[in-house]
């Protein structure tokens, strides 16, 4: 077991190697306008340098000087130590906006994650035991619908419903306009309102997709021969199914779990930019548009290695959790 | 039941015994068994009809623009009707606001003189809503004590020895007053003392605003002086210079000369809003009769105006029938889902943006799957070294996060000003070539458990060359679940395109999308006002994407009935 995470773990960091360098190529591909922009910006400031002289220390500052390969060495060089510069768009290192942000992406994230189980797991198992019912197809239909809902739209909707016409939540933002003359826990209250729409509209968009695994993941093992065993016995059926069904259900559940646990990490690119949550998908979606290479890089490998962490996670999880999977 | 009909059931002849559907037929009977899948199907024809024979049958082009008549108020002026005294000053004197207030207050007051800071005013009725002011000072004091005058000098005068010695011989000279520096300084006699006292006319206060008609002449304080004078008449009169007054009877006044027209003077002031505006006599009598009777239309000759009071300050708006831009029009008959920010027709829009949405779809799902299907069988196929490379690039494609992906390269393209066209062709490429990992993956694992049967040792046998025995005997038979994934695939495709042309990265103006169509909702008016003008769009790629979730559900069930659950 050891042998085999140590192994997965190295081909992850190689995978990881060439990912950089695939992100990196592409990053170099953004425009140069920004660059110039903020040149410009600063030699126009009192007694600066002149325009020249700083394309000049910012080109070798952000290696963009050099070629590919000896830009990406200096880049890896620096971010293997975890330098990861600065950010051009938000003027600090990338790290520190880094950490700023993470935390309302997390909360979001871990909100919604909960939510999601605890309402797709008792629907998806509801609908294995009403097969080809019209309970059954009734969840079907609304799971799909759920998976084909557009974000963006979805979201809107949700926003001109509770925020313009219900008004019970603001449309935008992280706080009202009066956060700061608040109690403690008026402050705590207002955020939480103002995360209710984003937490919903994930919620209600990631939830078909679950709710159609454990359907499958239960069906599967109520055709067990097990299961067929514990009915013959006379079992009641609630035990059955809530003992002996569930519980093997839950492999396959706690396995994806593991694979999501990154994911909190990940933040929520369209829904952080349409409720304009200060998460770490909204300030990277910023930091691109502006072309902000070291911050877009750093985004774009931190997601690679949350993929990767993931999917590792699943495959160790899947062994532990299950006895009859050791893997040799 | 007759007993013929029932020997005819039972009878096994030759024909009835190879009556044994084919394995695709089987797959097509359990399909359409599926009511959801034949719904899916259902939306999906519709939508390829709507998207490529709408094209076709709508009357509008993609980027037609259309407009429409309405009458536009357009500010033609703006007019003020002046209750307050307004002062015009003597040449060369000044008149600081704190004086202006004094005087404004004298002549409320009604007062014909006072002083303040050793000054003294004298007001000089010129008609019923016009004053002269006079301003003396006094500079000296003289007292005549035993023969000797003896001038007294203020001392705020601020006069110079020079100015002193000549103002000293004023009481001798007869004339009574005397110029120096262009300052009128004059002798008042008085019963006990005389006084030197600097001054003289200091400004008009009138009520009438001076409209001046006739280029480059400006009225001077004379003139205005003569015509406040004559003005009090109310009858046409002469006034010196060869000027004429002819009053209009309403509170107005013309000034003219040799039968042009040099100024107008009223209570009311016009100014134009638009440049080059030119009042006629008939509308300034239309707007000040329109003002006093608070009636908010009038017309002129054809014009119609309105008039619009806003404190004091009057606008006057002309109407005007022009052709604008056909903005968010409601739904009508002409346009059924109404028209969007440009003025375009949005159901005509929502055919092409199909049209778009459906072909990167397609494309990139084609793409996808060529790429997937040659490296994952060439990987699964050959295993090894070349097995453990390719799968190694799945991993490296697999974890690049795609919608920050498609965004940088968005705006890549935004920066090397990709044409719009292009930019489509680009969408598909990039989506496709980023998208192949799942099928290699799915076709690798497949052909890792089919190369080892029995048929493909035959293949083996036969001598068949290796690309052939890949993709002729292995691919084949992982067709079904290739068309289960493209067509789920499609609908994540179609999805993704729409989010990224909704943040305005992906298919752009004047190509049409869905996604870009939703994307006026980044207006809050827009989202709020006009749901027409973007949720049929949101439920054109809810309801496509839907079906292809049908569709590919139903296919899954149908290819694999042991996989129904």
């Amino acid at each position: 077991m050891r042998k085999y995470i140590i192994k997965r773990l190295l081909i992850s960091v190689l995978i990881l190697f060439f990912v950089s360098f695939l992100i990196y190529l592409l990053i170099r591909m953004m425009p140069m306008s920004f660059v110039e922009r903020l040149a410009m910006q600063k030699s126009q400031q009192p007694g600066a340098k002149s325009y020249a002289e700083w394309m000049a220390q910012l080109n070798s500052v952000y290696g963009l000087g050099d070629n590919v390969f000896l830009g990406f060495g200096k880049w890896l060089f620096n971010a293997v130590q975890g330098n990861f510069g600065d950010s051009w768009q938000y003027n600090m290192p990338v790290l520190e906006k880094f950490n700023q942000v993470i935390g309302d992406s997390m909360w979001l994230g871990a909100v919604s994650i909960v939510l999601e189980f605890s309402i797709a797991i008792p629907i998806g198992i509801l609908a294995a035991r009403k097969q080809n019912t019209i309970t059954d197809y009734i969840i079907t239909v609304v799971a799909l619908i759920g998976i084909s809902l557009p974000e963006f739209f979805f979201a809107t909707m949700v926003k001109l419903a509770f925020a313009v016409k219900l008004n019970w939540f603001e449309l935008y933002g992280k706080v009202s306009r009066s956060h700061y003359m608040m109690s403690y826990w008026g402050q705590v209250l207002d955020i939480a309102s103002h995360y209710f729409l984003p937490i919903l509209t994930i919620t209600i968009v990631s939830i078909g997709g679950m709710m159609r695994y454990t359907r499958t993941n239960m069906l599967e093992v109520l055709s067990c021969d097990y299961i067929r065993t514990a009915r013959a016995k006379g079992l009641p059926e609630h035990t059955v199914v809530n003992r002996h069904a569930f519980r093997n259900t839950l492999i396959p559940i706690v396995t994806i779990f593991g694979g999501m646990l990154p994911g909190l990490f990940s933040g929520f690119f369209i829904i952080e930019i349409l409720f304009q949550i200060p998460g770490i998908g909204f300030t990277s979606y910023q930091a691109i548009m502006q072309g902000d290479i070291p911050f877009s890089m750093f985004y774009m490998v931190f997601m690679s290695a949350l993929t990767l962490v993931g999917t590792l996670l699943a495959d160790i999880l899947y062994a532990v959790v299950d006895p009859r999977v050791r893997i040799s | 039941m007759t007993p013929t009909s029932n020997e005819e059931r039972l009878s096994l002849d030759d024909e009835r015994r190879v009556k044994v559907l084919s394995p695709s037929a089987l797959v097509f009977r359990r399909f359409i068994r599926n009511k959801l899948a034949i719904f899916g199907t259902v939306i999906i024809v519709l939508m390829f009809l709507f998207a490529f024979f709408g094209g076709l049958v709508t009357p509008y082009d993609e980027s037609r623009v259309f407009y429409i008549q309405t009458d536009v108020m357009k500010e033609f002026a703006y007019a003020t009707k002046q209750g307050d005294y307004r002062p015009f000053t003597y040449d060369g004197k000044e008149l600081p606001p704190s004086e202006v207030g004094r005087i404004l207050a004298a002549l409320s007051k009604d007062t014909t003189a006072f002083s303040a800071d050793g000054t003294d005013y004298t007001v000089n009725r010129l008609s019923e809503s016009s004053y002269e002011i006079f301003a003396e000072k006094t500079v000296a004091t003289i007292r005549v004590i035993g023969g000797n005058t003896e001038m007294q000098w203020k001392s705020d005068a601020n006069l110079t020895d020079e100015q002193k010695e000549k103002l000293s011989l004023l009481p001798t000279t007869g004339s009574g007053f005397v110029s120096i520096d262009g300052k009128m300084y004059s002798l008042k006699t008085g019963a006990k003392s005389s006084s030197i006292v600097v001054g003289g006319p200091l400004a008009i206060f009138t009520k009438l605003q001076y409209n001046v008609v006739k280029d480059g002449f400006e009225p001077d304080y004379n003139l205005r002086l003569q015509f406040e004078q004559a003005r009090g008449a109310k009858a046409v009169t002469t006034i010196g210079d060869g000027f004429v007054v002819t009053p209009d009877g309403d509170g107005g006044y013309f000034v003219s000369k040799d039968g042009e027209e040099y100024f107008f003077a009223s209570d009311m002031t016009l100014k134009a809003a638009i440049p080059g505006a030119v009042f006629s006599d008939e509308f300034r009598d239309k707007v000040s009769f329109a003002i006093d009777t608070k009636s908010s239309e009038f017309t002129v000759g054809e014009d119609n105006y309105s008039i619009a009071d806003f404190n004091g300050q009057f606008t006057i708006s002309l109407s005007q029938s022009s052709s604008i831009v056909n903005v968010y029009g409601s739904p009508s008959k002409e346009h059924p889902l109404g028209t969007d920010m440009n003025g375009m027709d949005i159901l005509t829009r929502l055919m092409f943006g199909g049209r778009v949405s459906l072909m990167i779809g397609f494309v990139a799902i084609i793409i996808e799957n060529l790429i997937g299907i040659i490296l994952g069988g060439i990987s699964g196929f050959f295993g090894g070294f070349l097995d453990m490379l390719i799968m190694r690039a799945v991993d490296v494609f697999n974890c690049i996060p795609m919608i920050p992906l498609y965004i940088i390269i968005g705006t890549t393209m935004d920066a090397y000003k990709i044409d719009p066209h292009l930019r489509i062709y680009v969408l598909m490429l990039i989506i496709g070539v980023f998208g192949w990992p799942s099928t290699a993956r799915l076709v690798r694992g497949q052909i890792l458990s089919l190369r080892e049967q029995e048929f493909m040792v035959a293949a083996e046998a036969c001598g068949i060359r290796p690309s052939k025995r890949i993709f002729r005997h292995l691919v084949p038979n992982v067709i079904p679940q290739l068309i289960v994934l493209a067509t789920m695939g499609l609908g994540g495709i179609i999805l993704a395109e729409s989010t990224l042309s909704f943040l305005g990265l992906g298919v752009r103006y004047p190509m049409a999308s869905w996604g870009s169509t939703i994307s006026a909702v980044n207006n809050l008016h827009v989202m709020t006002e006009y749901l027409f003008a973007w949720i049929p769009a949101g439920f054109c790629i809810l309801i496509t994407v839907l079906g292809f979730n049908f569709v590919g559900d139903g296919l899954r069930d149908a290819f694999d009935p042991k996989m129904k659950r």
